[in-house]
């Protein structure tokens, strides 16, 4: 009896168990069921993005500046790349690609047995289609492997060296192989022992190793379709993907002014979709800089989506849903492409319009920009140095940024993003190391010393203060009073501008009581006017400060050691040890010491932590914006300054004298200290040394002395665009007006923003008859170039900012040195019936070669008289 | 006596439970089936087997099981050295736990789940010393041997599937349960021991554990790995109707997912395809098939015979029980088949010639004993 109950006992057991399973059953499918059907449906759907085309950017003139278009791309898939091979039947010498899988799953290809004459021996009548694909040992033990290096034909296709894209690919495979190492070597060291580490670590390389990486951004169809259509595993390893692409059409032109796109990050991806929702997508593209980043948002489509069902045979197949994608509205610009491509030649190529023209430039840099002198629609925009927007930079960018964030992301993430790997942080840090601000705009993003085109807002400032004149007439002898002149002369007002004559307006400072007052008024009207100001619009708030953060991460190192070099040369051992102590909070939140020799000397602060009384090092903003200008920021970070008039972020600007409403008289006379060698010495960036023991360098004034702020020295700094902005008030009688090169997004137009300035017509005649003079008397420092070939009354300015370190005699066959480049300046406008009134501000930083500010009159006159052959140059009915 | 021929076996059969076993394996071809992938014509390959596994069932009718249990060390020793054999030449997918025999594969763990049932019923039957403490040493060696080796293939489910066979047989044998539970308790210290001790487990089999512990988990390395079978499986039997979606079409799309659904995973196909009144059915079935075998122990006095009886049911029942418990979330994954239905031609051939020696047991001659075996 007791094996019978223990056998009842075991089978109520066993029936409880099955109980307990039914219950679960039933609990995952009647209650439970919904919830796993959703979960079903997700999984046999698969949803596929639709990329928006942005809007094309188009000129006033018709032509296409910017445009998606679909590239292809070479990408190498490491995982078949490392594995590719070539076979040779060692019997007939056939040679074949096999591919991996069949190679090492133990079939043979009918193809091969097709090619391989012992193969067709062996299969005899029954023919190779009949011989059994599982290979037999001989055929094995004939088959030898070989590399596989035929890459001759896609190379040529390419037009790249041969050996090229083996390069390419192999340096791509030992990059992702380096990184699933690296990623194995800090888990262990890390002693990660989380669960399922080896599957991690297994899920990631195979995510990076199959996975296909770009080596070439684009490569011509035919090169494509090589690889595409080869059937022999020639190819093996690389696949052709295509991509939408951003496609600058006239490649460098007004590279800094359109900008360029690139892929989002994760992180970025994550914060900008929980901000605009729908609008973005895994292949969105944003722009980066320039008109790209700053009408972002105008051009932004909105990505679609199509949601795709498994089929019985496992293909992708029925389309449960689909959403197309709306394209961002297109673009239109104020400017005229072709008179600015044509300006660009002149300033920077050296075209000269007929023979005895100015003289070119060479390897000038330097920036050409006209505006609507009503609207402040921009009209012309020529800068250089350039560079071809089409270049890989997106791609840079778009690695460095994604890599940056899988270092966080433990891979993850991969899937979205195949570039990941291209570049390394070292190599971004390199990069942005270079010193060359090649990508900062010279028309809107660098101020530099106006010269003596400052003297038409000083004289303006002067009559507007209702004050006497400090001089009726003043007569200008050289040596009379000091520093050289442009001549002997007696002037006014206006032939001090006329004559651009430098002791006018310096003495008017020196001598005159009404100074003060002068100043005063000169500091107000030139805050109104712009200078020194960063613009009022906002742009959004993902331009604003997102990218800073960035920014610090990939610049902050380089900074540093830059500022651990100088502080070496500067105090040696004394140099105190450098922590980087985050973004700026002033020295006495932090409850620190200051360092005054060192702040002044570096521009950072120098701080002592209470608690630990570690010396740290702060950055402060205003070195940020410095070195932000020093460093190259071409992948478009200058979120520093967010704020801008033309749609593009990082606007400069440029700087008055903090204090020039209330400057103290300096009590030193400068006389002695302007000359060398006969010649005028104009101090600028040397203020900035302090404690210069060099007896034979020239002493220095201070630099907010209102001697240099007059005729435009020293610390006053302006961009080409206020310039031109200011120089409108001007042409028009008093308006001041927002420059903007967007003139309408799809169907909307957009109306121009100007403001009345409270300014006494009378006075502007006189300034304006001074410009008149300057361009159409003999006397005019710029009556020389080629005016009579402009149909239009031109009136301007020239000017010269004398910022060389030291100063030599032109020598055209000399090295390039950057100290000795001078500011060559002409401001001014056009005006004629039927036509647009243009105002314009030309800047070359050349080596002087006497007449300075001339140059660019010569240039300018060049541009102006193709300018009026343009239709945009005619008054809109 | 005289000695009984095959025509009275034939006749003191249990039919029934023949029955229930080739509806079981029809229903395995019917499953199979459906959750062929289109390359592979697993339903027909099945099919055949349980032609083979029938056929295999009615020979093991035909001879006595006594001379089966009377060469039980023969098998024994054969099955050791095929296990010992698999660890050399052993192929597999995931482990290697088959021997190639040239168009066929045989998995020699499967073998010895009855071959250990032979084993311990043959030793048991007419012994005393089990139910000492110190008696219980050979049965566990004769168990722990064949355990180890599967375990070295690694074969976790089917090691682990010998243990309740082990202590089913001795306690129903009459082995003392407080010897049995203190046998159990330290063979569960051990396992925790062997889980937390580097290098005794493979990692992949711990992380099968943490992955049932950490079921639902959002962790994406989890559910592209260990979880995405368990996770699949519960969708594939979550997703289905009361009265089931068919073998169609649309079952096919619906599991098409879920890895090894032929095999170790055949029961989410089945539910799937025939609702939870057909997963019900085959509950039904399965309770009326081990309690006719339990029967059958009951049936006949012979001890070898009972013990024979007992060890088959308690494989099936653990099989089944594990399996589906498995399939549904209850515990984590190991390589179990669910018998009759699972496709195999080992397992089923197995589970055949398992079900032809309980009726071989249910057909002899009742034998009277002084008093009941094991009372």
């Amino acid at each position: 009896m007791r094996f019978r109950r223990r056998l009842i006992f075991l089978y109520v057991v066993f029936c409880c168990a099955m109980g307990v399973v039914w219950l679960r059953a039933t609990q995952l499918q009647l209650i439970d069921g919904d919830v796993w059907a959703q979960a079903a449906r997700d999984m046999r759907t698969r949803t596929e993005p639709l990329p928006a085309l942005r809007g094309t950017i188009v000129s006033a003139d018709g032509v296409v500046l910017a445009e998606d278009t679909r590239v292809f791309q070479l990408t190498v898939v490491s995982w078949d790349w490392q594995r590719r091979a070539r076979v040779r039947c060692s019997g007939c010498g056939a040679i074949y690609h096999p591919r991996l899988r069949r190679l090492s799953s133990g079939e043979l290809e009918p193809r091969f047995r097709r090619k391989c004459a012992c193969a067709r021996r062996a299969a005899g009548s029954r023919g190779v289609d009949a011989y059994p694909r599982t290979r037999d040992p001989e055929e094995v033990a004939r088959l030898e492997r070989l590399p596989n290096d035929d890459l001759k034909a896609l190379e040529k296709a390419l037009d790249v060296e041969p050996g090229t894209i083996a390069r390419l690919a192999n340096e791509r495979v030992a990059e992702i192989i380096k990184m699933v190492k690296a990623r194995r070597d800090r888990m262990e060291a890390e002693g990660d022992d989380t669960a399922f580490r080896e599957k991690r670590l297994e899920l990631f390389e195979r995510d990076l190793l199959q996975r296909p990486h770009v080596i070439v951004g684009r490569m011509p169809e035919e090169a494509a379709r090589l690889v595409l259509t080869a059937e022999d595993g020639r190819y093996h390893g690389l696949e052709v993907q295509s991509a939408l692409r951003r496609h600058y059409p006239l490649g460098d032109f007004a590279a800094q002014l359109l900008g360029f796109t690139s892929q989002l990050g994760p992180n970025e991806y994550d914060k900008l979709k929980a901000q605009h929702g729908d609008r973005i997508g895994f292949a969105t593209r944003v722009g980066r800089k320039g008109l790209e980043r700053g009408l972002n948002w105008e051009m932004h489509g909105t990505p679609g989506f199509r949601k795709l069902e498994l089929d019985g045979s496992g293909q992708w197949g029925r389309v449960v849903k689909e959403q197309l994608p709306r394209p961002g509205p297109p673009v239109f610009l104020s400017l005229d492409a072709k008179s600015s491509v044509m300006a660009q030649e002149m300033l920077f190529h050296g075209k000269r319009s007929r023979p005895g023209g100015y003289t070119p430039l060479g390897r000038a840099s330097g920036a050409f920009v006209a505006l609507d002198a009503y609207t402040g629609e921009v009209l012309m925009w020529a800068e250089a140095p350039r560079y071809d927007i089409n270049e890989d930079l997106d791609e840079l960018y778009d690695r460095s940024v994604i890599e940056a964030d899988a270092d966080r992301d433990l891979g993850m993430w991969v899937p979205r993003h195949p570039d990941a790997l291209r570049m390394t942080l070292e190599e971004w840090r390199r990069k942005l190391a270079q010193p060359a601000p090649v990508s900062l705009s010279r028309v809107a993003q660098i101020a530099v010393e106006p010269g003596s085109t400052m003297k038409l807002f000083n004289a303006l400032g002067m009559l507007e203060s209702k004050l006497p004149l400090p001089f009726r007439m003043y007569s200008c002898r050289p040596g009379q009073h000091g520093p050289g002149c442009h001549g002997s002369h007696d002037v006014d007002l206006v032939g001090a501008i006329i004559h651009s004559c430098n002791r006018y307006f310096a003495f008017s400072v020196r001598d005159s009581r009404n100074w003060p007052t002068y100043r005063r008024h000169l500091g107000e009207f030139m805050t109104k006017l712009g200078f020194g100001q960063k613009p009022t619009d906002e742009v959004s708030e993902w331009s604003a400060g997102q990218w800073l953060w960035d920014w610090v991460d990939f610049t902050m190192p380089t900074l540093l050691e830059r500022v651990r070099q100088e502080l070496r040369e500067k105090l040696g051992e004394k140099a105190p040890e450098i922590v980087l102590a985050g973004l700026p909070s002033t020295p006495e939140s932090l409850g620190g010491d200051l360092d005054r020799v060192v702040k002044r000397m570096t521009g950072v602060v120098l701080w002592t932590a209470k608690k630990t009384g570690a010396r740290k090092l702060q950055i402060s903003v205003e070195r940020l914006q410095r070195v932000d200008r020093m460093v190259d920021v071409r992948f478009g970070v200058r979120s520093v300054d967010a704020n801008t008039w033309v749609e593009i972020p990082g606007t400069d600007a440029g700087r008055l004298p903090p204090a020039l409403a209330d400057l103290p008289k300096t009590k030193k006379g400068i006389r002695g200290h302007f000359e060398r060698d006969g010649t005028v010495w104009y101090i600028s960036r040397l203020v900035r040394r302090i404690g210069r023991k060099d007896k034979t360098e020239p002493r220095v004034i201070p630099a907010d002395d209102g001697r240099n702020v007059a005729i435009g020295q020293g610390p006053v700094l302006v961009t080409p665009l206020q310039m031109a902005r200011a120089v409108a008030v001007f042409a028009n009688g008093g308006l001041l007006v927002e420059p903007h090169v967007a003139r309408a997004f799809g169907d909307s137009r957009r109306a121009p923003k100007t403001t009345r300035l409270q300014v006494n017509p009378a006075n502007l005649e006189i300034v304006r008859e001074g410009m008149y003079g300057v361009v159409n008397t003999t006397e005019g420092t710029a009556d020389t170039a080629d005016w009579h070939l402009v149909p239009a009354t031109v009136y301007g300015k020239t000017g010269t900012a004398q910022v060389g370190k030291t100063w030599k005699p032109f020598d055209p066959d000399g090295p390039d040195d950057e100290d000795m480049t001078w500011h060559h300046w002409f401001v001014g406008f056009a005006e004629a019936p039927g036509m647009r009134t243009i105002a314009f501000a030309c800047v070359l930083h050349a080596r002087s070669e006497g007449g300075a500010g001339v140059t660019s009159a010569h240039a300018v006159a060049d541009i102006l008289s193709r300018w009026y052959d343009s239709d945009v140059a005619r008054k809109a009915r | 006596m005289r000695e009984m021929t095959l025509g009275d076996r034939l006749k003191q059969a249990d039919w029934l439970l023949l029955g229930l076993g080739v509806l079981l394996a029809f229903a395995g071809v019917m499953g199979v089936q459906t959750a062929e992938d289109g390359r592979v014509t697993y339903g027909s390959i099945q099919m055949r087997w349980a032609i083979i596994g029938v056929t295999v069932c009615l020979l093991m009718l035909a001879v006595p099981y006594r001379f089966v249990v009377q060469w039980r060390y023969l098998w024994y020793v054969g099955a050791v050295i095929l296990l010992l054999a698999v660890l050399v030449v052993g192929r597999g997918k995931s482990a290697g736990r088959w021997i190639q025999l040239g168009a066929f594969r045989m998995q020699p763990s499967e073998i010895m789940k009855l071959i250990l049932v032979i084993t311990l019923a043959g030793y048991i039957r007419y012994e005393r010393r089990h139910r000492t403490f110190r008696g219980l040493f050979t049965p566990f060696a004769i168990t722990l041997i064949p355990f180890m080796l599967i375990m070295k293939q690694p074969d976790l489910g089917t090691a682990l599937l010998l243990l309740p066979v082990l202590f089913v047989m001795l306690y129903v044998a009459g082995a003392n349960r407080a010897h049995l539970g203190i046998v159990a308790s330290a063979g569960m210290v051990a396992a925790l021991v062997m889980f937390f001790t580097p290098g005794l487990l493979n990692e992949y089999q711990k992380d099968r554990v943490r992955a049932f512990l950490m079921q639902g988990s959002d962790d994406t390395a989890l559910l592209r790995s260990h979880n995405h079978q368990i996770e699949q499986s519960k969708m594939v039997v979550g997703t289905s109707k009361f009265i089931g979606r068919g073998t169609g079409e649309d079952t096919r799309e619906s599991i098409r997912f879920l890895p090894e659904r032929h095999s170790d995973f055949i029961f989410p196909v089945m539910i799937h395809a025939f609702g939870l009144s057909g997963a019900t059915l085959l509950f039904m079935i399965y309770l009326l098939f081990i309690g006719l075998i339990l029967r059958t122990a009951l049936k006949v006095r012979e001890p070898s015979g009972r013990l024979l009886a007992v060890g088959v049911a308690t494989v099936f029942a653990c099989q089944t029980v594990i399996n589906l418990c498995m399939t549904l979330g209850l515990l984590p994954i190991v390589g179990m088949p669910l018998p009759f239905l699972s496709y195999g031609g080992s397992s089923l051939l197995t589970s055949f010639a398992a079900l032809g020696l309980v009726l071989n047991v249910g057909s002899d001659h009742p034998v009277e004993f002084g008093r009941g075996d094991f009372d």
